[in-house]
């Protein structure tokens, strides 16, 4: 059996269990309902029993008075007393509700009416004639005494008509009474009967609703049961047998039985772990597969690394030789090529021809340029190799600016290309620094513009920035230089390339402006070893901006700017 | 409605009230004496009836001493049957009115020579406890009780008192309520309106004998 099949039966059931219940207490309740009215309707009779006995009570009460004072006034009165006695009885009527009852309630009815005929005698109707001598002497306030003698059979004589009447006054009366007092013992039973036949009911329902509660309570739980071996058991089999498969890592065993989509669901489960185990079996070889692989390749790049390393080891050890090298053999070479320049210059001083002299001053330039380069490949070397130090003296760098100038001023007449300097006010007088190194990166800039500029402006602007202030220690200061030109300006490519060593554009530039290309790279390093950054901006024929700044200690005043100390 | 009838029987008993002072004789007494008597006292050979007027002085004198109020219906006539066999004096005979279950219960005391209570029986009585009162305990708790005596047992039990001890039924109350205020109005109105008319007697009989 299917587990859809088994709810249809566990809501079937359901609903034949509330159908009944329902039914049953419906049914209790309008008996319940049925025997509360009538109780009502009992109790409003009773009440109207009531009504009408005080009714009747007050006539006879009236009638009693009036025989006994026989005052024919109250006539009226008592017609219109008796028409209300008339009038509760057959409002009384209306409410009983026996057969018994509307029985007794006529007979009263004829009773009652009976008195109709007595109030037309005459003693309802004449004034006591008899009774006014009595009155009379009444008023005299003496007694009226008067004998009588039993012994000549006055006893025996034949009642007067109104001692007739009284009688039958008397036994309508008594029929009355008796007839209500009958009509109340009946209705009282009645309404006893019908409020235990309610309260029966009542705790009839009560019992009912508590009893079909409990009924329903155990069928559920029976059902609950039920449901639990068919539905919840297989499944709860099923995920044990999964879940011990899993910790033991064991081979899915399955159920046998249970309803028919819990079958589906075992033979699903039978069929994913099969499955899984072969994907498993696949994914575990692809995995052995590649982690072999892996490890080929880590050996490879291990070795590959080792490799690179070694090679950079013997790379560096190599520049560093041959930094070393150079700068030992820079140095070697500079000594001489002094000694050339000295006597190259002592022999200008002397008397020479034309030709002499022009061939003496060949042998200078070229003596000088030479000494150059190899100035610029000693400073090189010595960065590269680590030997270069950055001196910390006071100086003073407005006046680096103004001498930087100077320098270039001669050529840059002669050229016809105005230098503007512009100086911060910012700018301290005197800074710690290596002013020799930053006349170095200042000239080899402006030297550079005025060199690849043929007319316009070449301008130089310095300013400075506080970074640090704190009154404990020297200020510090980021100094901005700047220097532009009007000149050819450079490509995007070449602007990439500008800062690496021995290189210069490209040769037509080397051909036409000379220069080693090693400037702008000692430059750079020079700048990096201050703290600092150097930039250009460019484009070609729109000229160029060199920037760069360092970052320098503002000298305290007991230092003495290093003057002109190149 | 009940309104309306109530107001039409409250103006019934002021007119009854107002004119039963003219015409009260028979407001109080026997219906038919001759038999009654004849009845309650088998041997009696005659009867005087004595006719006094009861007053409100009469009643509030009696109130002072008696647990008994007195409607204005009363202060009317009444009559009194002293009963002889020959010379001799039986007793007294007396019909009173009280208001009970049903409209007027009548009431007839026989009081003995010695104006004790002897016997009573209801003229009229609608009550269906009637039989058991006329005939039960209570007529034979009463027999033979002066004036003093009556106030006494009154005093002491009371009508609940009475019922509970006497075991009559329990809804009897109203009934023996009135026979009690008929029984201390029976001998109180003897001894305040008849009282001269008792001594006469009295004296009248005690001189036959004597004769």
């Amino acid at each position: 059996m299917s587990i859809r099949v088994h709810l249809v039966v566990l809501i079937l059931l359901g609903a034949v269990m509330g159908i009944a219940l329902g039914s049953y207490q419906r049914h209790k309740g309008n008996e319940r309902s049925t025997l509360e009215r009538s109780l009502g309707q009992a109790a409003i009779g009773l009440a109207r029993l009531s009504i009408a006995e005080d009714t009747l009570k007050n006539f006879i009460t009236t009638c009693d008075l009036f025989l006994a004072a026989q005052q024919p006034i109250l006539q009226p009165d008592l017609r219109q007393q008796h028409a209300a006695t008339t009038r509760s009885l057959i409002i009384l009527e209306e409410h009983a509700f026996t057969s018994k009852q509307q029985d007794q309630i006529e007979q009263l009815k004829q009773t009652v009416n009976d008195f109709s005929f007595l109030l037309d005698e005459p003693i309802f109707n004449e004034q006591a004639q008899s009774q006014n001598s009595i009155t009379t002497q009444d008023k005299t306030e003496s007694p009226i005494i008067k004998d009588i003698s039993l012994e000549n059979g006055t006893a025996n004589a034949p009642p007067s008509p109104r001692s007739k009447i009284l009688g039958n006054y008397e036994t309508l009366t008594e029929q009355t009474v008796t007839g209500f007092e009958s009509l109340r013992e009946l209705m009282d039973l009645d309404y006893q009967r019908l409020r235990t036949s309610t309260l029966q009911a009542e705790q009839g329902q009560f019992y009912g609703f508590v009893l079909s509660t409990l009924g329903l309570v155990a069928i559920s739980i029976i059902l609950l049961k039920w449901s639990q071996k068919q539905i919840s058991h297989p499944i709860m089999a099923l995920a044990r047998q999964a879940d011990q498969a899993t910790r033991d890592k064991q081979t899915y065993a399955g159920i046998d039985g249970g309803p028919k989509e819990i079958q589906q669901l075992n033979q699903t489960l039978t069929n994913l772990i099969d499955s899984l185990e072969d994907l498993v079996e696949s994914r575990t070889k692809e995995l052995s597969e590649k982690t072999e692989n892996l490890t080929h390749e880590v050996s490879r790049r291990a070795a590959a690394e080792r490799d690179l390393l070694t090679a950079i080891e013997t790379a560096e050890s190599a520049s560093k030789a041959k930094s070393a090298f150079l700068a030992m053999m820079s140095h070697e070479i500079r000594t001489p090529m002094n000694g050339i320049v000295g006597f190259t210059d002592l022999l200008l001083d002397t008397n020479l021809n034309q030709q002499q002299r022009e061939y003496g001053e060949t042998v200078r330039g070229s003596a000088q340029n030479l000494l150059r380069i190899l100035n610029d490949i000693l400073d090189f070397s010595k960065i590269e190799s680590g030997k270069l130090d950055i001196e910390r003296v006071p100086f003073s760098f407005r006046e680096i600016v103004e001498e930087s100038k100077l320098l270039v001023a001669n050529t840059a007449d002669k050229k016809g290309i105005e230098v503007l300097v512009s100086v911060g006010e910012k700018l301290p007088a005197s800074l710690l620094g290596d002013p020799t190194r930053i006349r170095q990166i200042l000239l080899n800039l402006v030297s550079n513009a005025v060199k690849f500029t043929s007319d316009g402006v070449v301008a130089i602007t310095v300013d400075a920035e506080p970074i640090d202030q704190t009154p404990s220690k020297a200020p510090k200061w980021i100094i901005h230089c700047s220097v532009s030109d009007t000149g050819v300006g450079m490509s995007h490519e070449l602007k990439s390339q500008l800062f690496n060593p021995f290189s210069q554009g490209d040769v037509s530039i080397t051909r036409r402006f000379g220069g080693t290309g090693l400037g702008l790279a000692i430059c750079k390093r020079l700048v990096e070893m201050m703290d600092g950054e150097i930039r250009v901006e460019s484009a070609p024929d729109q000229g160029s901006e060199f920037r760069f700044h360092v970052i320098l200690e503002e000298a305290r005043p007991e230092s003495t700017p290093a003057l002109g100390s190149a | 409605m009940m309104t309306r009838l109530s107001i039409l029987s409250f103006l019934a008993l002021l007119a009854v009230s107002w004119t039963s002072e003219a015409h009260g004789q028979a407001y109080c007494s026997l219906r038919d004496p001759n038999r009654i008597i004849q009845e309650i006292f088998p041997s009696a050979t005659g009867f005087r009836s004595h006719l006094r007027k009861v007053t409100p002085e009469h009643a509030r004198t009696l109130k002072l001493e008696l647990p008994i109020e007195f409607d204005s219906r009363e202060f009317t006539t009444h009559t009194m049957y002293a009963v002889h066999q020959k010379d001799t004096l039986l007793g007294y005979v007396q019909s009173r009115t009280e208001e009970s279950d049903w409209g007027l219960a009548e009431i007839i005391w026989i009081l003995d020579a010695d104006l004790k209570l002897a016997t009573f029986r209801f003229q009229r009585c609608r009550s269906r406890w009637k039989s058991e009162i006329e005939t039960g305990a209570l007529q034979q708790a009463l027999k033979g009780l002066s004036e003093d005596d009556l106030l006494e047992l009154w005093e002491s039990k009371g009508a609940k008192g009475l019922i509970q001890e006497l075991s009559l039924p329990s809804k009897s109350e109203k009934l023996v309520g009135a026979v009690m205020r008929s029984g201390f109005k029976a001998l109180g109105l003897a001894r305040v309106v008849w009282g001269q008319d008792i001594a006469s007697i009295q004296e009248s009989f005690k001189q036959r004998r004597a004769r």
